[in-house]
């Protein structure tokens, strides 16, 4: 796994690829994960997310929240960057199942779309299993405090 | 055309009145509220029953169109002035995260002042900024020569003279690392008034100062009604920093972050604190930048005996070591995790 170079970077990311994915296999009772990344950063998380996603046991999971940031202030904006952000096609999949056993859903939200205007309309292309069943919530606006 | 016309204008029978083509009795009720006269008379539909007539069914004829409601006629002499101000406590409470509507609102009257007065100041600011703006330029003197005993909280003495303490649920300190007894020593009176808190967050506590006896001194008054604590960048040794966390037994919701620099002041584990009632930790637990040494300990903390179950936990840039023993900590009533991938300085903001 490509691990980008992060400018100020003191201590890595949750799902990085030192340490191992989360492992939700006893979390009985879990609703919703959300993953926070960075713009340009979407591609990278994906095979430990999908490690972490697959631990999930269950039974009440329905809903992904993908909440997309801006980049740090200090790097240079790379236009377009998320066009690499990979194929989703086994998430999709699963994500899918989940949708048709307990009308899970993906939501992904920004603050703005400055940076990536073309983001939700790529995450159709990404997960298009779940655009096809309605299933992928777009949202902006400031990123709620749970 | 012209028939067309006629038909989609609003029709009504000839004689009847505007409260006999309501609908409900929404429009009688909020006429009776503020037209003259509140009295209210029961209106029974006057419809002439219907008679039999072998007659074709003719469109109504309609002269003139009267219009609903005639603004120019009426005399308001009741206004929403008259409501009772627990509604419009409700009213305004909808306002909450609106500061500039409760300010806007808090300038109309004298109800609404009252009743946005509670809201706006709900969250109280004690932060160096403000305080600095308070200073007189010797005092300002004063305080770059480090010689800050009295006035590093100055701030808390112009609130109170406000008469804002009463409203005060969440307090937010802020005042860099001069939130120190000894600064705070000078104006205690003032801090003890603040006895219904319900959310305190604190930047650097320095948390050795304010345990042991100097704990009832200072924060007595918020154990009852503490339900959230935040606490970035606590400073101290982990057992006095969960001993402090520990004395508030109500708290549901707990902020935990370090500080960006090297955490020496976690190199130091003591035991863990024993206390007569630990918090139920019902609600969400935010962490950021813990590391694998601080997540253990927490996990310490929240797998004591006793009922505690956070259903939220949100990590903003720890690491996956820290954040696993946690989660299992807490599997059996987790609900929803949010973690990050990568470093996010704006998400690092964590109070």
């Amino acid at each position: 796994m490509v691990f980008y170079p992060l400018t100020q970077s003191r201590s890595k990311g949750t799902v990085d690829e030192k340490g191992l994915p989360l492992n939700l296999v006893n979390v009985k009772n879990l609703r919703s994960f959300t993953l926070r990344v960075d713009f340009e950063d979407i591609r990278y998380p994906y095979e430990a997310l999908s490690q972490t996603l697959h631990t999930i046991t269950s039974p009440f999971f329905s809903e992904f929240v993908l909440e997309v940031g801006r980049v740090f202030a200090t790097r240079e904006p790379t236009h377009g960057a998320c066009r690499w952000w990979g194929t989703w096609t086994e998430l999709d999949k699963m994500f899918e199942k989940l949708a048709m056993e307990r009308g899970f859903r993906v939501v992904i939200r920004a603050e703005n779309l400055d940076r990536e205007p073309n983001l939700f309309s790529q995450a159709e292309n990404r997960l298009p299993l779940m655009a096809a069943r309605k299933g992928i919530v777009f949202e902006i606006g400031p990123f709620p405090e749970k | 055309m012209e028939k067309f016309r006629k038909f989609m204008r609003p029709q009504r029978a000839p004689g009847a009145s505007v409260e006999q083509l309501s609908t409900g009795h929404t429009f009688r009720r909020w006429r009776s509220a503020i037209l003259v006269g509140g009295e209210e008379k029961e209106l029974v539909p006057q419809f002439p029953p219907p008679e039999p007539t072998n007659e074709l069914i003719k469109e109504p004829q309609i002269s003139s169109v009267e219009p609903l409601l005639d603004l120019g006629t009426i005399a308001i002499t009741r206004t929403w002035k008259n409501l009772p101000q627990e509604i419009v406590d409700h009213i305004v409470f909808m306002l909450r995260n609106d500061l500039k509507s409760l300010k806007a609102c808090s300038l109309t009257c004298k109800a609404m002042f009252v009743s946005t007065r509670r809201v706006i100041h709900r969250k109280i600011c004690l932060t160096w900024e403000r305080n600095w703006d308070l200073l007189t330029i010797p005092e300002k003197q004063k305080y770059i020569r480090g010689e800050r005993q009295d006035i590093a909280v100055r701030v808390l003495s112009a609130i109170a003279a406000h008469g804002l303490l009463p409203y005060a649920r969440h307090l937010y300190i802020h005042l860099n690392r001069n939130f120190t007894t000894a600064n705070l020593q000078p104006f205690n009176d003032h801090f003890q008034r603040f006895d219904r808190i319900q959310e305190l967050s604190i930047y650097w506590l320095h948390t050795p100062d304010f345990l042991c006896g100097n704990f009832d001194a200072y924060f007595q008054n918020f154990v009852p009604t503490l339900r959230s604590l935040h606490l970035d960048t606590p400073t101290g040794d982990t057992r006095d920093i969960l001993d402090f966390i520990c004395r508030f037994p109500n708290l549901d919701d707990l902020t935990f972050k370090m500080g960006p620099g090297d955490p020496r002041d976690w190199r130091t584990f003591g035991p863990l604190p024993v206390v007569e009632k630990m918090p139920p930790f019902r609600g969400r637990l935010k962490l950021g930048n813990i590391d694998e040494r601080c997540g253990h300990t927490i996990q310490q903390l929240i797998s004591l005996p006793g009922k505690r179950c956070f259903r939220f936990i949100d990590f903003r840039s720890c690491t996956s070591k820290a954040e696993q023993p946690i989660v299992d900590a807490c599997s059996s009533t987790l609900e929803t995790i949010s973690t990050t991938w990568g470093r996010f300085r704006k998400w690092c903001s964590i109070l």
